[in-house]
């Protein structure tokens, strides 16, 4: 499956955006996705649900844009929401105990309420 | 013959302009062997100016000139094409030139990551220790030039080994002088006492959050103190795998379980003690070798457990890792294992 992720905005208002990744998200895909994030945190991203669903894999590389961004949002009263984690992924956050700094919930709604 | 005071004024200004730049040179009625000399040259464009005839033009473009003028060219027509040629010719030395300043810099770029990787390594255990009830392995295979991984594996005095595998979140570079800040600042000793591995794994974390560095750097490290005498192994763990203990008869466990990364909030790190067996192999490993966390890296060990230590991990790295497309390891690996004999 081909690599990519597609981000938008969910409640402007609020600064909320999902971010839908796909497939696999390594060390080639990282960079730009990071810079991407990183632009919107500017242009008033606060609150980012990522919907998981399709994500197959994630390396350190793809981690650490979510450890980099979630070190941005915080200070500014940002949270991280992952939803529909497959079981391999869920065991990378769990070894690495990122699911005690983001939030790791089962469904969609789980994540927007997680948000609220 | 082509007679250049016959040429219109303007046209032979242009030309004797064009003629005194040196990456131009302009050509009257040329024989071919001189306009091959330039173009075997290549970095002088050369405009002819032959005798009218299309085969004389024919030859003087076959030979390499960039352009091709004759008496009997139209004037507004001779003016564009030179003019034309001569900016044609520019860009084209241009090109070649920054492609040349980018292979320059590839080779640069090359060589100094060549020396990062040497140095890097040079930072690596020089060889295994040698105590005795105890037998070592380790595997290190990066994924680039430099590695986001690496490991130690000291003696502390005659009695305890101090090994660690540490993996610096993400690649390259970056990852790579990661691993070496960490490994300056790991401290298993405070003077002659040994700290427990939670303390040690503290102090790397205060450090990293301390140190307010750019990009969030964040490292999985899993800090291992085997005490030989008693066989037992404290360890603390940051976000890295657990290791892996099997016993002689195939039956493995998950040693600990583990902290947050390091670099991402003040932390404590729990130690995990175990008392070992003569005959129980331990393995750390990097998430390198078990790259989708489904245990294949575990299973095969346990498959490979006959064979000596060395084979055992080598043959079950060589069974799990992913390749890309160029027959590079998707993610650095590194592991190290070691076996307590029944000596």
């Amino acid at each position: 499956m081909e690599e990519t992720y597609r981000v938008q905005p969910l409640n402007q208002a609020h600064g909320t955006y999902e971010l839908a990744l796909t497939g696999r998200v390594y060390a080639d895909l990282a960079p730009g996705l990071q810079e991407e994030l990183l632009e919107l945190v500017d242009r008033g991203l606060r609150n980012l649900v990522v919907d998981a669903r399709e994500l197959e894999q994630i390396d350190s590389s793809g981690l650490n844009v979510f450890v980099h961004l979630l070190k941005r949002l915080r200070p500014l009263g940002g949270k991280i929401v992952f939803f529909g984690l497959n079981e391999n992924i869920r065991r990378v956050f769990r070894i690495t105990k990122l699911e005690t700094v983001m939030g790791v919930v089962e469904e969609r709604n789980e994540a927007l309420e997680g948000l609220a | 013959m082509v007679d250049p005071s016959a040429l219109d004024p303007e046209l032979r200004r242009e030309l004797e302009a064009a003629d005194a730049c040196e990456e131009i040179a302009v050509v009257y009625d040329p024989v071919p062997e001189v306009l091959e000399a330039y173009a075997f040259e290549g970095r002088i464009g050369v405009v002819a100016v032959v005798g009218a005839g299309a085969a004389a033009e024919a030859a003087a473009l076959d030979a390499g000139a960039i352009e091709v003028l004759t008496p009997a060219t139209p004037r507004e027509l001779a003016l564009a094409r030179l003019r034309n040629a001569v900016a044609r010719f520019r860009s084209r030395l241009k090109l070649e030139r920054a492609v040349a300043d980018l292979g320059r810099e590839a080779d640069t770029n090359e060589r100094h990551l060549r020396l990062a990787a040497q140095l890097q390594r040079s930072l690596l255990p020089r060889s295994l220790p040698e105590v005795a009830g105890v037998r070592f392995s380790t595997a290190y295979l990066p994924r680039d030039f430099v590695s986001g991984d690496t490991y130690e594996l000291r003696l502390l005095g005659p009695e305890r080994v101090a090994l660690f595998t540490l993996d610096a979140v993400g690649h390259g570079v970056r990852a790579a002088l990661l691993t070496t800040l960490l490994r300056s600042l790991f401290r298993p000793l405070q003077g002659e006492q040994v700290r427990s591995p939670g303390e040690v794994l503290g102090e790397l974390n205060g450090y990293l959050l301390d140190a307010q560095l750019d990009e969030s750097p964040t490292a999985a490290f899993c800090y291992g103190l085997l005490d030989l005498p008693s066989r037992r192994l404290c360890l603390a763990n940051a976000g890295h795998p657990s290791p892996v203990r099997i016993r002689p008869n195939g039956k493995y466990e998950r040693l600990g379980g583990s902290g947050l990364l390091l670099g991402i909030d003040p932390a404590a790190y729990e130690d995990f003690e175990v008392e070992l067996e003569p005959g129980d192999r331990v393995v750390f490993f990097t998430d390198g070798a078990d790259p989708v966390y489904d245990e294949r890296f575990l299973r095969k060990l346990v498959e490979l457990r006959d064979l000596d230590l060395e084979l055992q991990v080598g043959g079950a790295l060589g069974e799990v890792i992913a390749l890309d497309e160029e027959g590079r390891p998707e993610d650095d690996v590194t592991a190290v294992a070691f076996e307590l004999t029944t000596e």
